[in-house]
Order: C-alpha cells, then sequence, then structure tokens
C-alpha cells in the first residue's frame, strides 16, 4: 500500500500518530480519504442527466463536504445519528459535523464514503436528500466531492477529533505543488497553532482543493482566519464564486458510522 | 463544487453555460440541467450569475 510513516523532521510530522496509521488503512476520519487512492483518477464518460459528463472515481474513499446555514443545529445534531441507516446506504463510514464559532447557525459537516458509484449517482442518491432533510435546508448549498491529496502533522500529538477546524475551499493554481509549500512552511503552520493539515482535490475540477486545518485551540483559529487561505501566489480567482467563505468551527459531532462510536483517538 | 445534485451539474457547467449566454436561472437550467429537477439549487444559480453581473434576479 506504498507510503509509510515519516520520521518526524523540524516539527514536522507525516502519518505518524496511530490515527494516522488507521487511516493508512483505511478507518480514517470523515474528513479523511485514502492517502493510497489515486487522487486524481476521475475519468469522464458518458453525459449526466444535465448534460455533463459522468465522473468516474476509482478511489473508493470520498469526501463529501458542505456549509450551510440552518435554523436549529442543536436538532440536526440530534437527528446525525439517529439517521446512521441512510448514511450507511450511502456508503459513509464517518461524519463530522463542526458548528461556527462566530455564526452558531452556520455548520460545516463532512461525510467520508467509501463507494464504487459514479459522482453523480452518489449525489442524486436519495440518502444524500434525506441527509440535507434532516438539517431542514430548503435550499441546496454546493457540496465539495474530493479524495485525500496529502496531508501533514505539525505537531506531534493529536486530539481526535479535532476541537476546532478552519476549512477553505478554493481553486489553486496547481494542486500537486501546494503541499510541497506547506511543507517548507512547516514551522511557520506549527507556530500558528496549525497542528495537521488535510488537502482534498475536487473531483470535478483538477484545480480545486479543499484545505482543513486542525487547529490546536479557538483562539489560534480565529488568527488564521484573519489571514490569506492560501500561501501569497497560489489563488486563482476562476470559480470563486460558488467557493463557501472561511469556516472556522469547533467540533459537535464526530462518529463512526458503522458502529455509532464516537470518533476519538 | 457540485451545484446540482439531480443532474450533477457543477458550479464550472454553470458558469459555462453563462458563458454561453445564459441570463436566468431557467437558461441555465436549460442549458446544463442546473436548477431543472427539484429547483432546490436554484439560489445558487442565481448566485452565480449575480457574481456574474446580470443580477441574477430571474
Amino acid at each position: 500500500m506504498g507510503r509509510t510513516p515519516v520520521r518526524p523532521t523540524r516539527g514536522l510530522y507525516m502519518y505518524s500518530s496511530a490515527w494516522g496509521r488507521r487511516l493508512l488503512e483505511g478507518d480514517g476520519p470523515a474528513v479523511g480519504g485514502n492517502i493510497d487512492a489515486p487522487a486524481r483518477s476521475a475519468a469522464h464518460g458518458g453525459p449526466c442527466p444535465g448534460g455533463g459528463p459522468v465522473i468516474m472515481v476509482h478511489t473508493r474513499l470520498l469526501v463529501l463536504s458542505s456549509q450551510y446555514t440552518i435554523q436549529d443545529p442543536a436538532r440536526m445534531w440530534q437527528l446525525m445519528r439517529a439517521h446512521r441507516t441512510a448514511l450507511t446506504r450511502l456508503g459513509a463510514h464517518h461524519v463530522a459535523g463542526y458548528q461556527s464559532v462566530s455564526s452558531p447557525n452556520d455548520v460545516l459537516v463532512t461525510i467520508g464514503v467509501r463507494t464504487r458509484r459514479s459522482v453523480q449517482g452518489l449525489l442524486a442518491s436519495p440518502a444524500v436528500m434525506e441527509w440535507f432533510d434532516i438539517a431542514g435546508i430548503l435550499d441546496l448549498p454546493p457540496v465539495f466531492v474530493g479524495a485525500l491529496v496529502d496531508s501533514v502533522q505539525f505537531a506531534s500529538c493529536l486530539a481526535m477529533p479535532p476541537p476546532v477546524v478552519v476549512a477553505t475551499t478554493a481553486p489553486v493554481r496547481d494542486v500537486t505543488a501546494l503541499m510541497p509549500t506547506i511543507r517548507s512552511t512547516a514551522e511557520s503552520f506549527a507556530d500558528a497553532g496549525i497542528r495537521r493539515t488535510w488537502i482534498y482535490g475536487a473531483v470535478d475540477e483538477p484545480n480545486e482543493v479543499m484545505i482543513v486545518h486542525e487547529m490546536a485551540d479557538e483562539a489560534h483559529a480565529r488568527r488564521l482566519g484573519q489571514l490569506p487561505a492560501l500561501p501569497a501566489g497560489w489563488a486563482t480567482r476562476a470559480g470563486m464564486a460558488i467557493c463557501p467563505p472561511m469556516f472556522i468551527g469547533s467540533v459537535v459531532d464526530a462518529f463512526d458510522v458503522a458502529s455509532g462510536r464516537d470518533v476519538a483517538t | 463544487m457540485f451545484v446540482c445534485l439531480c443532474s450533477g451539474a457543477t458550479a464550472q457547467h454553470v458558469l459555462e453555460a453563462v458563458a454561453m449566454g445564459a441570463t436566468s436561472s431557467q437558461e441555465v437550467a436549460d442549458r446544463c440541467g442546473a436548477g431543472s429537477q427539484c429547483g432546490l439549487c436554484r439560489r445558487t444559480v442565481r448566485a452565480i450569475l449575480a457574481d456574474r453581473g446580470d443580477g441574477g434576479r430571474r
């Protein structure tokens, strides 16, 4: 299965934790995916009902992520676990829900999915619509669907689920070159309170990524939120109209879909 | 980002529809399928139209 844990170098840790090993074995967090899977393996086939190409992803592990505003977050959190059956039909293995630290009605939900279906087939599944029904959403938000490109750990000890995350979806100039840039600034990332960074590549857009920073605490997350989401020179304007604003949130719930158990180290 | 779960239309599909002359959510639906079925994504479609300059009111 390829990649092996790497020794920490100057505060930079890669896949070195117990959690990282579980991730390598396909038992990662909801925001995780298959590290060894070909992250950019979208192949375009015939037309979808809307006229676009059907995106077949050979990667079996995907992350579905969506950010939206709801009237009653408490109700949604309560119902999430109660609807594990629907999530199982979707192929979900982990779910994590985060609540914005500044706007309590704004939430970010990530669902790790193991599937062989086309992405369009996955999204058109009644289980997805049921999920949004649970949340009480009347206007569907855009959904990011991606596969893990890489992750970098900047701290030796990680909390799982991470207490606070900063998530950004944005188009970048070059996805594959982004991680070396992040690694080269590992010390500044660690100083900023970033404990681990996940990069997911969108299956529908080769230059779109979702970046999830696991933060040490809310104070560091708020400070990070005041900085540009991407390193200087990496952002591109194309596609920004659809991208949600940077999300800073604390975890409300994270669980294994099959067992219903909390995600924990 | 996927805009329309029913059709699988992405933001890029919507942007292409707009670039080809769509100026309303109905025209976007006609061109790429986004919003043509349950219609719950039309608010997002209108946001893209608004960002592209026509106000996204239709």
